[in-house]
């Protein structure tokens, strides 16, 4: 692939050991932004592990992480620099992580509270704005997470991730425990947000078809390193590694990539 | 913009937003970044008001740098704000990129919308009214939590291999074994600090040996199992609320449910159960404590040797203050483990509950231990003990 912009995120010779087992070991890898790279894998493969090891979230026992061009080496939230470049990643936690107490507008309004000097209201117009962007229905802005439903709620996880703009946000499992209607919905809201405010997304997801729907680039961990990176055709129709090739091809594979393949033919 | 100037400073790569009005051309010019962090609230608004009598006015961004949709939110602003001021935004030029971010994501957009939050006012009396009707409906339910913890506890004759042992040994472990030392060091100081400051009363009286009297009765039928209480209401009644509230959060005691097994055998009785051996125990080792520290005192401020004071004690200080002291005891580890455990199933589900009712346990729990040790003190009383 021929890149002309400047990588966003690079990843080079990480190595993670937990108790004396290496999760990642000598991972490389670079991703260029305004595109959409999901990251696949056997269960336990740290892929998780990979994302909260860019997010600051979890020390690294080897190589280097940069974001943007700079080194991530800070684990001290407290540290203004540290700040600065968390405030330019947004990330979406698996089951929303949303804080209890507050209700819809507050979760959305809290990062730029924090951040931010703007007044109260100009605070609650920007929160307003992200919930609409994330589609959130009106009625649920006063609700408490618990009051809304799952599909409600990843949107509310959205739109708090989008609170500062960043440039780049990590999607962990999006549709996971979604029906296939808000599903699709939510693929189509994520490749909505990334092509209106330029975003570079990397998510987690065992979804084959928001991989086949939206994703431009699949990342396949495997051996502690990542062994494939090119987008989702090329992915789907590998055979150097017989794990990926399953994936893709196996008993639930074989169906979503054969009705993908046949759309992208039909709208050539 | 950035809260904190360490921020601020940091963020040099970007200049400030900024908007100045030209008169020549009726133009407003915007530069620099209009993202979160450059944007000056309280700055970009001025030079709109050098405006005046002006029907239509251009907004020139062409030379924005970056925009995000917080800038894109204060273009709309601006333009919103001209508007109520009776002027016209004619055209609004964007550098490509940025003109694609702001039609986007404001085009459609209608921000005239902001829903106010409704809360609820009741008034001074609205708001006693409230509390007094919370308060007997939270009466009601713990009389019918305890209605449930006795059919469980009677079943409990029947069936006693039904009792799960492994989660009573823990809370034994947990309220009597882990707040040992705390109890036993408390109480030995309570006895060290009642016998000194009661000392030069009995010295004044020359009635030097009635310290033993004093502190027998004081520390034995009261003091300790008081303390050991109001310690047990702070570590265990907390940790059993925080618990349960804990696993209702999280579904626990649902699924427990769904299985047919009844909550209250499963988590409560074990608990309840384990506190009430364990209060006895550790109130127990707390009288020895607290006696050891008054007889020190007795022996270095009073004269009174460790032989004395103890041949003392069993001949003139009767068994029944100790015994009485034990019974309550019990009682006060089955109300605070029962208040524990109704607080923990009455967390609703989010992190503040759990916070509430861990507070409430522990305040309910050393509330209810005092008013049962005035209602001890009566029955005691006319029994004659």
């Amino acid at each position: 692939m021929i890149q002309e912009l400047k990588p966003v995120i690079e990843i080079k010779n990480l190595g993670t050991c937990f108790n004396g087992d290496w999760v990642h070991r000598n991972l490389n890898l670079t991703i260029y932004p305004n595109r959409i790279i999901t990251i696949i894998g056997a269960s336990g493969c740290g892929k998780t592990t990979l994302i909260r090891e860019i997010l600051m979230l979890q020390p690294i026992n080897e190589g280097e992480i940069y974001i943007a061009g700079e080194k991530v080496t800070s684990y001290d939230v407290e540290n203004p620099i540290t700040k600065l470049k968390l405030s330019k990643v947004g990330m979406m936690f698996q089951h929303g992580a949303l804080f209890s107490s507050l209700t819809v507008l507050e979760n959305v309004m809290f990062p730029l509270m924090e951040y931010t000097d703007f007044s109260l209201n100009t605070i609650k117009d920007i929160a307003v704005l992200k919930l609409k962007l994330t589609g959130l229905p009106e009625t649920a802005y006063h609700l408490q997470p618990k009051e809304i439903s799952g599909g409600m709620l990843k949107r509310v996880a959205l739109a708090r991730t989008l609170a500062l703009d960043p440039k780049i946000i990590f999607l962990d499992e999006p549709t996971a425990g979604l029906d296939p209607n808000s599903a699709d919905g939510f693929d189509n809201l994520i490749l909505s947000l990334q092509q209106q405010l330029n975003l570079t997304v990397i998510m987690i997801t065992h979804d084959l078809d928001s991989i086949w729907n939206i994703s431009d680039e699949i990342v396949y961990l495997g051996n502690k390193q990542v062994l494939f990176h090119d987008t989702v055709k090329n992915a789907a129709n590998s055979k150097e590694i017989p794990e990926l090739y399953n994936y893709f091809n196996g008993a639930r594979g074989k169906v979503t990539k054969a009705f993908y393949l046949n759309q992208m033919e039909n709208s050539k | 913009m950035y809260k904190d100037a360490a921020n601020q400073v940091l963020d040099n790569l970007n200049s400030f937003a900024e908007i100045n009005f030209d008169a020549t051309k009726n133009c407003l010019i915007m530069e620099g970044s209009w993202i979160w962090s450059t944007i000056n609230e309280n700055k970009i608004f001025l030079p709109l008001e050098q405006i005046k009598n002006s029907l239509s006015i251009e907004l020139d961004g062409s030379r924005i740098q970056e925009l995000d949709t917080t800038g894109a939110y204060f273009i709309k602003k601006i333009i919103n704000y001209l508007q109520e001021h009776k002027t016209k935004v004619s055209t609004v030029i964007l550098p490509k990129h940025e003109k694609d971010l702001y039609e986007r994501v404001l085009g459609n957009l209608d921000l005239s919308y902001l829903p106010d939050q409704h809360i609820e006012s009741h008034g001074l009396f609205g708001n006693v009214g409230k509390w007094v009707i919370d308060f007997w409906s939270d009466l009601f339910k713990l009389i019918a939590f305890y209605g449930q913890f006795c059919i469980n506890f009677l079943q409990l004759f029947r069936n006693f291999s039904s009792l799960n042992i492994q989660e009573m040994m823990r809370s034994i472990e947990d309220a009597g074994l882990r707040g040992l030392w705390v109890s036993s060091l408390l109480c030995f100081l309570i006895g060290i600090t009642l016998a000194y400051e009661m000392s030069p009363q009995f010295v004044t009286y020359g009635a030097n040996i009635y310290v033993v009297n004093f502190l027998g009765i004081a520390l034995l039928k009261e003091v300790s199992p008081l303390l050991t209480a109001i310690i047990i209401a702070g570590r265990t009644g907390a940790s059993i609320t925080a618990e349960i509230g804990t696993m209702k959060v999280q579904e626990e005691i649902d699924a427990i449910q769904t299985m047919g097994i009844s909550p209250i055998k499963r988590f409560v009785l074990p608990k309840i159960v384990g506190v009430m051996i364990a209060a006895p125990l550790i109130t127990a080792i707390a009288d020895i404590a607290s006696m050891a520290g008054g007889a020190i005192v007795a022996k270095n401020s009073l004269g009174i040797s460790y032989l004395l004071f103890f041949s003392r004690l069993k001949s003139y200080v009767s068994i029944n203050n100790y015994t009485c002291g034990i019974v309550k005891s019990i009682a006060f580890g089955f109300t605070i483990a029962l208040i524990g455990c109704f607080c923990g199933f009455n967390v609703k589900g989010d992190a503040n509950s759990i916070g509430e009712q861990t507070t409430k346990s522990v305040v309910l729990g050393i509330i209810f231990v005092v008013l049962l040790d005035a209602l001890f003190a009566v029955i005691f009383q006319i029994l004659g003990v």
